[in-house]
């Protein structure tokens, strides 16, 4: 009799824990079993200078609304072969988008722009003010090439150009200037 | 002399003297290897910065009105300080060199040599506009933009060189050793060219936008950023035209007065 009872506290102990009946709401679920946090495209190439659309999404598969949330993204290079600084790629790097319902799904679309050349992993995570977890995205691997173009928007011609056209001056009055102070030595002699 | 001979002297004659200087000292300063060898140093330091800046902006890491407008700003800032280093030699330089006892003997006013000398610095600056144009013209993403750049170049950077050559010459005029001459110019010209070069921070408040009004200077390099790369309109630039015009205008005069000040001195 009193291991009925005792099955059937505990049975129900279960059942409260399993439904989450009873927590407060919005906080107790911690954001990583709740959220999923999307990242597309999954993998990118793209070439120095070049901008990226990066979409970002976030759905709440819990019982209960998640509480106000922001989504900051970062970029890394895991190979530690470059320096990265998320700032120089986008001058926002977090974004509010507040309060997910249950079943609810968020997108956010991120415009970056890479200034060096490299592999890089850009990720996104979800979370909350006061909240001592988070969710975070898949990792999108961005390969930027180098590019450098050798005589970019056709100004070269007047880069080399003009010192060349000066230059070419300076050696004329040069050449003029002895030719005049060695004529009179000349006629003397 | 000839009869033929007589009316182009009398020509000569009848023309005010300080056209005679400006023509003497802009032939000195353009057929001496001076002016050529300054506009070089100039058009090697345009042409590299100018190529540097295409590069970014070819890729996108630079808007083009950006691109042009560090161009126009470091074009504004380098010819002003050709000007700047002619007119500060004009008249120290000569001092030293032993060539300003001959002028001081011709019958030409001390206050006409002056005018002659900052004239001719002048061409310098024009000389540096001419250079800066191909390079604003090739990199310049539309009519617009030129024609902003062009007048940047014309009003605000014709008036910081003014006003600097103007300074230059007045310090030139006192000193009696060129190198103090320059030595003094240039640091002149880096204090007031220095608070375009603080930080966003730093720079923000009234009494910096009032400091940056009141800079000659600077007032010339904001107004070129504002209208290129902000392309705020020309109707909102005055407050940045006040202090070039009034530091043209008073260091010319201040030039043109000292010119009673002018002696052979100690130059060693």
């Amino acid at each position: 009799m009193r291991a009925s009872a005792l099955t059937i506290i505990a049975a129900l102990l279960g059942l409260t824990v399993l439904t989450g009946a009873g927590a407060p709401a919005a906080t107790a679920d911690p954001l990583r079993d709740t959220l999923t946090v999307g990242i597309e495209p999954a993998t990118a190439s793209l070439k120095l200078g070049d901008h990226l659309g990066l979409h970002i999404t976030v759905a709440n598969h819990g019982a209960t609304p998640t509480p106000p949330l922001v989504i900051h993204l970062d970029v890394t290079d895991p190979d530690r072969t470059t320096s990265v600084d998320p700032e120089d790629w986008t001058s926002t790097l977090s974004k509010p988008v507040g309060v997910i319902a249950p079943g609810g799904v968020k997108r956010i679309d991120w415009n970056v722009q890479p200034i060096s050349g490299g592999t890089f992993a850009a990720y996104a995570v979800a979370l909350s003010p006061g909240l001592d977890n988070l969710a975070s995205s898949n990792v999108v691997q961005v390969h930027v090439a180098e590019q450098r173009a050798l005589n970019p928007g056709g100004i070269l011609a007047a880069a080399i150009g003009m010192p060349a056209l000066i230059g070419s001056l300076l050696l004329l009055q040069r050449r003029t200037a002895r030719r005049t102070r060695v004529r009179p030595t000349a006629q003397n002699g | 002399m000839s009869a033929a001979e007589t009316p182009a002297v009398s020509r000569s004659q009848a023309r005010p003297k300080w056209i005679v200087i400006v023509q003497r000292e802009t032939t000195d300063l353009w057929l001496s290897s001076r002016g050529l060898g300054v506009l070089l140093a100039f058009s090697v330091a345009l042409g590299v910065l100018a190529y540097l800046a295409s590069s970014d902006a070819s890729i996108n890491l630079l808007d083009a009105r950006e691109s042009v407008g560090v161009v126009v700003k470091v074009a504004i800032g380098l010819g002003a300080l050709t000007a700047l280093v002619v007119s500060a030699d004009a008249i120290s330089g000569e001092r030293e060199r032993g060539t300003l006892e001959a002028l001081l003997v011709t019958p030409v006013e001390r206050r006409d040599i002056v005018v002659g000398k900052l004239l001719a610095a002048t061409t310098m600056w024009v000389a540096s506009l001419l250079v800066a144009f191909p390079l604003v013209l090739a990199m310049a993403d539309g009519p617009g933009v030129v024609a902003d750049a062009a007048a940047v170049l014309i009003i605000a950077g014709g008036l910081v060189a003014a006003a600097l050559t103007a300074l230059g010459l007045a310090v030139s005029s006192l000193l009696m050793s060129n190198r103090a001459s320059l030595a003094v110019s240039v640091t002149i010209l880096l204090l007031l060219a220095a608070p375009s070069q603080l930080p966003a921070v730093t720079a923000s408040g009234t009494l910096n936008s009032i400091l940056v009004k009141a800079n000659p200077v600077s007032a010339g390099l904001t107004l070129a950023d504002n209208v290129l790369v902000k392309q705020q309109a020309w109707s909102d630039q005055v407050p940045y035209l006040v202090s070039p015009i009034v530091a043209t205008v008073a260091l010319t005069a201040l030039a043109v007065a000292w010119s009673g000040r002018l002696e052979l001195g100690d130059a060693r």
